[in-house]
C-alpha cells in the first residue's frame, strides 16, 4: 500500500477526474496527496478483521410505475440548466476527434 | 417586547408565542435586525431571505385563527447552504452552484414547513462541507462570536455561530466526520448528529452517502431536541432510512453507566479540556451515573478509515458538476474541455484534493488495497462500538483536542486540519448517534464541548445524558 504518488499519477488523477489544475495546484497536491497517503497507510498494517455489518432497512423498491405525470418538472429543471435548447438541455458534439474519451 | 427575545431558548419563545406575549413577526424581526448588523463581524450568513417576515406573518395570522400549529410554529430557524430549499439559492458555499436555486424541497424542510418553523436564512460552511473551519468557504470565513480571532469550526461554521451570537434560534447543519459536533464544540452550542438512518438525506446535497446525517444546533439540549424531533423520519425519497421498529431495543444498565476509552483520548488533548472533560465525569458521577474505563481496540484506525471512505464517495458524488445541467458552465474547446475547465475553476482547493484522493483509491490497482480495506475495517470499529454498549450505556470523550483555533493557523497543512476530527469520526463510521455540549471555556474564554456517543437508535439516552451533562 505504500507508494509514493508521482507527478505522472496526479497528472492521469487530473484526467479521471476531469479537473483542470493548474501547474502550481499539481505540485502541491503531489505533497498533500503523499502526505495523506502516508497517514491512511497504517491501515495495511491491521490483520484481525473479523467486524460487523448493521442493517435494518426493509426492501424500499417501489414499483415499476409512473408516480408522477410527465413533463411536470420540465420548466423548473431547465430553467437551471447552462444551456437549454427547446426543451431540452443542450451539450457540445458527444463523440470528437479526441483519443481519450 | 418587554422580554428580550435574544436571551430565551426555542422552547421558551414558543411558550411565549403560544401565550401571546410577543407575535412571530415581532421575534422573527428581532433575530432579521440583529444578524444583518453582525453578519459584517460574523459572516454567519450567506444570505437572509426577504420573505421571512411574511412567512412570520402567515403563522401569526393561522395562530389567531386558532388553527393548530406545529411545535416549531413562529420560530426563526438558520439552514446550512448545502440543504435545498425550492426557489431559493442553495450554493453548498461553492463558485461551482453561486447562482443555482433548488428545485424542490429536501424532506427535512418539508418537515419544519410543516411545523411552522421560519426559515429566516442559509448559513456560511465550508465549501460541499469539506473542512473543518469554515475557511474552506468560497464566500469568507465565519468568526467565532466568542473571539472573532479565531475559527467558528466547520463545516457547519454558519450555523455554529448563528445559534451561538443569537443570530437564529434554531439551526440545521449536516455532519459526515464531525461538522456539526466540532463547530458546536467551537461555539459553545449545543450540536448533535443523529444514528445514521434516521433523518432523510434527501434534498442534502450528497458529500459522503455512507457518512452523511443532517442535525439540529440549539442553545440548549431541550431546543436541540425540539427541533430532532421534527427531523426524524422514515423517508420513500431516501432508502437509507430506517424505520425504528425495526431496531432491536435495549435495557439501559442500572445505574446508567457511562464508559470512557481513556487509551484513545490520553494523548493530544489541551490540559484545559481534558480538565473540563474530568469535571464534567465527576459531575455526572455526583448526579448517579457510574463511570468506567472501556476499551475501543481500534477506534484510532477510524481517522484514516474516514480519509479512504469519504474522499472515495466524495469524488463520486461530486461528479455530477461538470456544467451540464446545473451550476457553473466554463466553455471550452469541446465537451471534455467543458467538463475539466468548468470543475477546474468552480472547485476550490480542498474539494480537488478531496475528489483526487478518492479517485486514487478507486482507481484499478488501488481499489480493494484501500477502500476495500477500510470498508472491512469500518466493520471493525462497528463491532468495538457494539462491543463496549454490552457494559455501558454511553460513551463520553472530549468533542475536540483543541479549542478554536486562530483563522489561517492550520489552512497550510491539510493533515493537521484533518487531524481535528479525531474524536467526532468514529460516531460517523460507526452509524452512531453522538451531541457536543457546552462544557465551560479555556481560561482565554474559548469554549469546550463535551461528547457523548450513544448506541444505534438510541437518541433517548443521548438526550438524556446531555442533559445531565450540559455546563453552561
Amino acid at each position: 500500500m505504500q507508494k509514493t504518488i508521482t507527478h505522472a499519477d496526479i497528472v492521469r488523477l487530473a484526467e479521471l477526474a476531469r479537473i483542470e489544475l493548474s501547474s502550481e495546484e499539481l505540485n502541491s497536491l503531489e505533497g498533500d496527496l503523499g502526505s495523506i497517503l502516508n497517514y491512511v497507510s497504517e491501515l495495511s498494517t491491521l490483520t484481525d478483521l473479523e467486524g460487523i455489518d448493521r442493517n435494518y432497512n426493509a426492501n424500499t423498491l417501489r414499483a415499476d410505475e409512473h408516480s408522477e405525470e410527465s413533463a411536470v418538472h420540465t420548466d423548473i429543471l431547465l430553467a437551471e440548466a447552462p444551456h437549454v435548447d427547446r426543451e431540452y438541455v443542450a451539450v457540445k458534439q458527444i463523440i470528437s476527434k479526441r483519443h481519450d474519451n | 417586547m418587554t422580554i428580550d427575545p435574544i436571551t430565551l431558548s426555542a422552547r421558551a419563545a414558543a411558550q411565549h408565542l403560544a401565550a401571546g406575549d410577543f407575535s412571530s413577526r415581532e421575534l422573527v424581526e428581532t433575530y432579521l435586525t440583529r444578524a444583518q448588523e453582525r453578519n459584517g463581524t460574523i459572516n454567519a450568513y450567506l444570505e437572509l431571505f426577504d420573505d421571512a417576515l411574511s412567512t412570520a406573518e402567515e403563522v401569526d395570522e393561522r395562530r389567531a385563527h386558532g388553527e393548530n400549529l406545529g411545535s416549531l410554529a413562529g420560530i426563526p430557524i438558520a439552514v446550512k447552504d448545502n440543504i435545498l430549499i425550492k426557489g431559493k439559492t442553495a450554493s453548498s458555499a461553492s463558485k461551482m452552484l453561486e447562482q443555482y436555486h433548488a428545485t424542490y424541497d429536501a424532506t427535512v424542510i418539508e418537515k419544519l414547513k410543516q411545523a411552522g418553523a421560519v426559515i429566516i436564512g442559509r448559513t456560511n460552511m465550508d465549501e460541499f462541507a469539506m473542512g473543518g473551519s469554515t475557511e474552506n468557504s468560497a464566500f469568507g470565513a465565519t468568526k467565532n462570536p466568542h473571539d472573532t480571532r479565531t475559527v467558528a469550526g466547520g463545516s457547519s461554521g454558519g450555523s455554529a455561530a448563528a445559534v451561538s451570537d443569537n443570530l437564529a434560534l434554531l439551526a440545521l447543519g449536516s455532519d459526515t466526520g464531525g461538522s456539526i459536533r466540532q463547530p458546536a464544540a467551537f461555539c459553545g452550542v449545543v450540536g448533535m448528529k443523529p444514528s445514521y438512518g434516521r433523518v432523510s438525506r434527501y434534498g442534502l446535497m450528497a458529500m459522503a452517502s455512507s457518512l452523511d446525517q443532517i442535525g439540529p444546533f440549539g442553545k440548549t439540549v431541550e431546543d436541540a431536541e425540539l427541533l430532532y424531533k421534527v427531523l426524524i423520519g422514515t423517508d420513500t425519497q431516501d432508502a437509507t432510512t430506517v424505520d425504528p421498529a425495526r431496531v432491536p431495543a435495549r435495557t439501559p444498565h442500572s445505574p446508567l453507566t457511562i464508559g470512557v476509552p481513556r487509551t484513545f483520548i490520553e494523548k493530544g488533548v489541551h490540559p484545559e479540556i481534558m480538565q473540563a472533560f474530568e469535571r464534567t465525569l465527576e459531575q455526572l458521577k455526583s448526579q448517579g451515573y457510574s463511570v468506567v474505563p472501556i476499551e475501543l481496540p481500534h477506534v484510532s484506525h477510524s481517522l484514516a478509515v474516514y480519509y479512504v471512505l469519504m474522499p472515495a464517495e466524495v469524488s463520486s458524488n461530486l461528479a455530477r458538476f461538470d456544467g451540464v445541467r446545473y451550476g457553473l458552465h466554463v466553455d471550452g474547446v469541446d465537451l471534455l474541455d467543458d467538463y475539466i475547465q468548468t470543475r477546474g475553476r468552480g472547485f476550490g482547493k480542498e474539494v480537488k484534493r478531496r475528489i483526487m484522493l478518492g479517485t486514487y483509491v478507486l482507481s484499478a490497482g488501488y481499489y480493494d488495497a484501500y477502500y476495500g480495506r477500510a470498508c472491512a475495517i469500518r466493520r471493525v470499529i462497528r463491532k468495538d462500538f457494539e462491543d463496549a454498549f454490552a457494559h455501558v450505556d454511553a460513551i463520553a470523550l472530549p468533542t475536540t483536542p483543541s479549542p478554536a483555533f486562530i483563522l489561517g493557523e492550520k489552512t497550510n497543512d491539510p493533515l493537521q486540519m484533518y487531524l481535528e476530527d479525531i474524536f467526532t469520526v468514529p460516531a460517523n463510521i460507526a452509524e452512531l448517534p453522538a451531541i457536543s455540549v457546552p462544557s465551560g471555556t479555556t481560561s482565554t474564554g474559548l469554549p469546550i464541548g463535551f461528547q457523548i456517543v450513544a448506541p444505534y437508535f438510541a437518541e433517548d439516552t443521548l438526550f438524556s445524558v446531555a442533559k445531565d451533562a450540559y455546563v453552561s
